[in-house]
């Protein structure tokens, strides 16, 4: 699928949306209000106690605000599309899909392609920016290369698991509690990993890695101590993403091959 | 020569036992109990370039799962199936390209926006040249008059409007099959017209081979000189609606009005088919007495106000070969 179809599918779904502008615009200052609740009530609590196994406000902020901003990222490109499968195989609308001519992955994420995300990103964007001007920090080009890959990689390992979850439709089709499981995962990911116990750290680590979306980037960029990953490995970090969105890639079509033998 | 070929086609669903819960699903995932079914059965048949192809059947006949396979949307458990040369599931762009396909039930528009939206779409996916788009843009304009609705959003369409732009988009990338899945399902009788014609023009003029399914008889005896007649998965019939009627309609139909109900009648060697108290049709084989010795027989009995006789309509065909298949399998409930 060429980069022009997906810009002309990019200018139908803003039509698309502007048919119920009304609706996107409160749904998105909806979606700000509910985030900076959720900043408020990290800043009070750090208020409270000052650092949290050693992180600072400032720091805890940009911890969160890369979480955010990488979900936002990666669930633009696939959770609507994911947990829309659900709906779309029992109806058979998934059907339609295949009768084109193009990939049914890339035109599933393109078609879903999700603007409200907007919010997400312009509230998280915006306190990354604040917290690291605010920890003034020393950082050299290399430092800022490695924050834009590490948001790179955040955003596929949570498009990847998205996927991965998706894909799971073609066997089970109903797939509604593997995202609340995933959501509750990934509550986890708003503090600094130490916090937890070691259950808790190796299932984020190996399990379901959402540790590298924030967590081990963050760490390496402050130069914060992690138990799991040594020093060495800090450039390596940011191809967890690649390595999860190919995985959840390869796993959804291979899916997707499943329900073309068992038809749903 | 053959554009569709379908050969030993089999396909089983396997329906794995599910349980419930999240536990349950982890269980399904592991589980081997399942139940079997073949939705299709060790079909074969081919169709030439430039039929219209009736395909039709009771429901759960397995009429979509071969659609779908012919579509390249399922793969088959068994046997081979050649689409234009491909395997349509193994090179499914390929397929997807030089094909066709409407769901009656399933729209492929975008809901919130104008037809032209969607159409244009459709010319970058499909690649299609500006010219070749222009032009059957036109003809499909024209022929389905859909000029007057296409700049209005596709949900203030009526369900008849909104057939016509499926079948006009599904025609743009100038496919050589046209796979059309119940395309006159819930359409009123203009509606279904328009769409009838349409579709005979498109497989006359422009040599577009047609196969489609429906529970509408008019629309195979309007359309499609050719059926297949499916059953539980297998084959059952195959050729013209004259040749299935010469074999099975040797029957006449024989609709009696009475001047007052007679109630139940039960007159040996014919059956009857519909009870609406004072008029009553009754299905009449040719046999030793003729119709009109029927007819007058009853006369002579009842009072009766008026009587007509008919020859089986394709949809009474059909209703009796549905009902002879069902009665092989239970020889109790025999008709006739």
């Amino acid at each position: 699928m060429t980069l022009l179809l997906f810009s002309k599918l990019v200018r139908l779904l803003l039509k698309e949306k502007m048919e119920y502008r009304a609706d996107f615009v409160l749904s998105a200052f909806a979606q700000i209000i509910s985030y900076a609740g959720d900043y408020i009530v990290i800043w009070l609590f750090m208020k409270q106690f000052n650092s949290i196994a050693g992180w600072n406000w400032p720091e805890i902020a940009l911890l969160y605000s890369i979480g955010l901003f990488t979900y936002a990222l990666g669930a633009s490109f696939s959770f609507v599309q994911m947990s829309g499968l659900e709906g779309q195989v029992r109806e058979g609308t998934f059907d339609t899909l295949l009768i084109k001519p193009v990939n049914p992955y890339l035109y599933l994420i393109s078609r879903g392609f999700n603007l409200a995300y907007v919010a997400h990103i312009s509230i998280s964007g915006t306190v990354l920016i604040w917290a690291i001007a605010q920890l003034n920090l020393q950082w050299s080009w290399t430092d800022y290369v490695y924050l834009l890959l590490a948001l790179i990689s955040g955003a596929m390992i949570h498009a990847g698991l998205l996927t991965a979850i998706g894909a799971t439709t073609f066997v089970w089709v109903r797939t509604g509690y593997l995202f609340s499981l995933f959501f509750q995962l990934k509550e986890f990911i708003s503090y600094p990993l130490p916090i937890f116990g070691t259950v808790v750290q190796l299932l984020l680590t190996v399990g379901v890695p959402l540790a590298f979306v924030n967590f081990y980037p963050a760490a390496f960029l402050l130069s914060y101590e992690t138990s799991l990953i040594p020093h060495w490995a800090k450039w390596l970090v940011p191809l967890a993403g690649p390595l999860i969105y190919g995985l959840g890639y390869r796993f959804w079509m291979y899916g997707a091959n499943k329900y073309q033998g068992a038809g749903g | 020569m053959s554009i569709i070929a379908v050969n030993g086609i089999t396909k089983t669903y396997r329906q794995y036992r599910r349980f419930p819960g999240l536990i349950g699903s982890v269980r399904s995932l592991f589980t081997r109990q399942y139940t079997e079914e073949d939705a299709v059965n060790n079909m074969s048949f081919t169709i030439n370039e430039g039929e219209a192809v009736g395909y039709l059947g009771p429901n759960g006949a397995g009429k979509s799962t071969m659609i779908k396979m012919m579509t390249g949307i399922l793969v088959p458990t068994n046997g081979d199936i050649k689409v234009l040369g491909v395997v349509p599931h193994e090179a499914r762009k390929a397929n997807a390209q030089q094909i066709g396909v409407v769901f009656g039930q399933r729209s492929q528009l975008w809901w919130d926006l104008p037809v032209t939206d969607s159409f244009d779409l459709h010319k970058y996916i499909y690649k299609i040249p500006d010219s070749a788009f222009r032009k059957n843009l036109e003809l499909c304009m024209s022929l389905l008059s859909v000029h007057e609705f296409v700049q209005k959003p596709v949900r203030q369409l009526s369900l008849g409007q909104r057939m016509r732009v499926e079948i006009a988009m599904a025609l743009l990338h100038e496919p050589k099959i046209l796979f059309l899945d119940e395309p006159t399902i819930g359409l009123d009788v203009m509606a279904k017209d328009q769409i009838r014609r349409f579709l005979r023009t498109v497989n006359r003029e422009r040599k577009v081979t047609i196969v489609l399914t429906t529970h509408d008889m008019k629309d195979i005896e309007e359309i499609c000189p050719r059926m297949l007649v499916v059953n539980k998965g297998s084959l059952v019939y195959d050729g013209s609606v004259e040749d299935l009627r010469a074999k099975l309609g040797s029957e006449r139909k024989v609709i009696i009005d009475f001047r007052v109900d007679p109630g139940l009648l039960d007159i040996p060697g014919i059956t009857l088919l519909q009870d609406e108290g004072i008029r009553k049709t009754f299905l009449v084989p040719r046999g030793e007495s003729t119709v009109f010795e029927h007819v007058s027989r009853i006369a002579s009995q009842y009072p009766v106000e008026d009587a007509s006789i008919e020859s089986l309509d394709i949809e009474s065909v059909i209703r009796k070969l549905y009902l002879q298949l069902a009665s092989e399998e239970q020889p109790i409930s025999k008709i006739g």
